[in-house]
């Protein structure tokens, strides 16, 4: 299923807490080593992680947008 | 602190550490028990005690201080060190420690855990460790909890969300720790202050998350630390969640037993965890000791586990559970009235300030207002 949004990590404030991958009831967040890995085909958007999350490091980005948009 | 116990008693034992270097980042307020009660686990070195604490002071929203000298009721770690030290101790005992290698799945034959599929980060290889019992001390993750079933994901109502500085200011506490409660502070928490040693202190907040929540743990301690430490230098960042619930109802299954904040063993409604965690770990090495010479490490030789759990630091456990749900939902004005009813409490002398969740119980039948709410504590 496609969805209009999806889970985004902003890498540079990401400080390998573990917050959000404790509150992920979908097992879409792993963090390996100090690297958190997102497996969107598990993620449905149910934002604990984005409320657990103590800097902001993770948010919801429309599908649509690219790179470029980005930028 | 199992590795050390069960390599000490000549059992086999292999640490895995996920992160490449043991103990960082710390993730941790490092305020902990007194020296009397560490050195029941490890041999105290300076090199890990960032400050000794003598002192408690708790500031209510409207400004009210409780305070009271509470000489040599704890210490604040260097985390990073202690941790390491752990490691070098379990070396020295004959375990094998080994940091960047992750623990990515169980071996399970015929409904028993028979081991653990690890990861090494360095090398991208991935092998198998087959061993008579896996000892899950993954901390909030507990990813090898929930493989096993033991326990799943924590709710937003279930975890604090913290953010911490570690600042440099002219005005900071020596040996004095200090709680701020309030919502405009920490909806849902409190914020601390905890001496590192002339100038520095650990200044942080945990909140009870919530998708409404308007303001980030890290945004509301800028705040709070512009207000109360302007002109501080922020000399290293911490971040994490605890977890703020009740006790698993099983923390063993065949070949498998949890410990530490995996366990559900943190205080729920301080946060704190480094004594809770390294009784259980005490525990659970007799108790595996005794297992492994027999030959049976199944959930039934290991239940004693849970059973001398339950009726020690489990009990507290669950009535910190309680109360953490009642004390962080209260007003504001509700916690201006508890604080002036507590100043009496405080200036009493012979309190045992261990039982202060009965203090506050005993307060709290003095509040009118708050009688009703907490009934379900008191009764």
């Amino acid at each position: 299923m496609v969805t209009p949004e999806r889970l985004v990590l902003e890498a540079g404030r990401c400080l390998s807490c573990a917050a959000c991958p404790a509150v992920c009831h979908s097992g879409a967040l792993n963090l390996a080593g100090l690297i958190l890995e997102i497996d969107l085909e598990l993620c449905d958007n149910c934002l604990s992680c984005i409320a657990a999350c103590p800097v902001r490091a993770l948010r919801l980005e429309n599908n649509a947008k690219t790179d470029t948009d980005r930028s | 602190m199992v590795a050390i116990r069960l390599a000490r008693a000549g059992f086999k034992s292999i640490l895995f550490e996920k992160r490449p270097r043991i103990g960082l980042p710390v993730r941790c307020g490092e305020a902990t028990g007194n020296r009397t009660e560490l050195a029941r686990f490890l041999p105290i070195d300076e090199k890990w005690i960032s400050a000794d604490i003598n002192a408690a002071r708790l500031i209510a929203p409207g400004g009210r201080i409780l305070e009271r000298s509470l000489p040599g009721i704890g210490v604040v770690l260097d985390r990073g060190r202690f941790d390491q030290a752990l490691a070098d101790l379990a070396r020295t005992a004959g375990a094998e420690v080994r940091p960047d290698n992750e623990v990515i799945d169980l071996i399970e034959e015929n409904g028993s855990v028979a081991g653990v599929r690890v990861r090494d980060h360095a090398s991208g290889r991935s092998y198998q460790v087959r061993a008579a019992v896996t000892v899950g001390a993954d901390g909030i993750e507990c990813s090898v909890g929930r493989r096993a079933g033991l326990t799943r994901h924590l709710g937003l109502a279930d975890i604090h969300s913290a953010f911490q500085y570690l600042i440099e200011a002219d005005d900071l506490p020596l040996d004095t720790i200090e709680f701020y409660t309030g919502r405009s502070i920490a909806p849902g928490g409190y914020a601390w202050v905890f001496p590192k040693g002339p100038g520095l202190a650990n200044v942080g907040l945990g909140i009870q998350p919530s998708p409404a929540g308007v303001a980030s743990p890290q945004e509301l301690l800028d705040r709070f630390v512009a207000g109360r430490y302007p002109g501080a230098r922020i000399r290293a960042t911490v971040a994490g969640g605890t977890s703020g619930t009740k006790p698993l109802k099983t923390m063993v299954a065949d070949g498998l037993l949890l410990v530490g904040e995996a366990a559900h063993q943190n205080n729920p409604l301080s946060g704190g965890g480094i004594m809770n965690a390294l009784e259980g770990a005490a525990l659970a090495a007799d108790v595996l000791a005794e297992a492994l010479s027999r030959g049976d490490t199944g959930a039934r030789a290991l239940e004693p586990y849970n059973r001398h759990w339950a009726r020690t630091v489990g009990s507290s456990i669950h009535k910190n559970a309680r109360l953490r749900k009642f004390f962080y939902q209260l007003s504001d004005h509700e916690l201006d009235d508890l604080a002036a009813v507590l100043q009496g409490f405080t200036h009493r002398s012979g309190d045992n300030v261990q039982d202060y969740a009965e203090i506050l119980k005993n307060a709290l039948m003095k509040v009118p207002g708050l009688v009703w709410k907490a009934r379900k504590l008191l009764w």
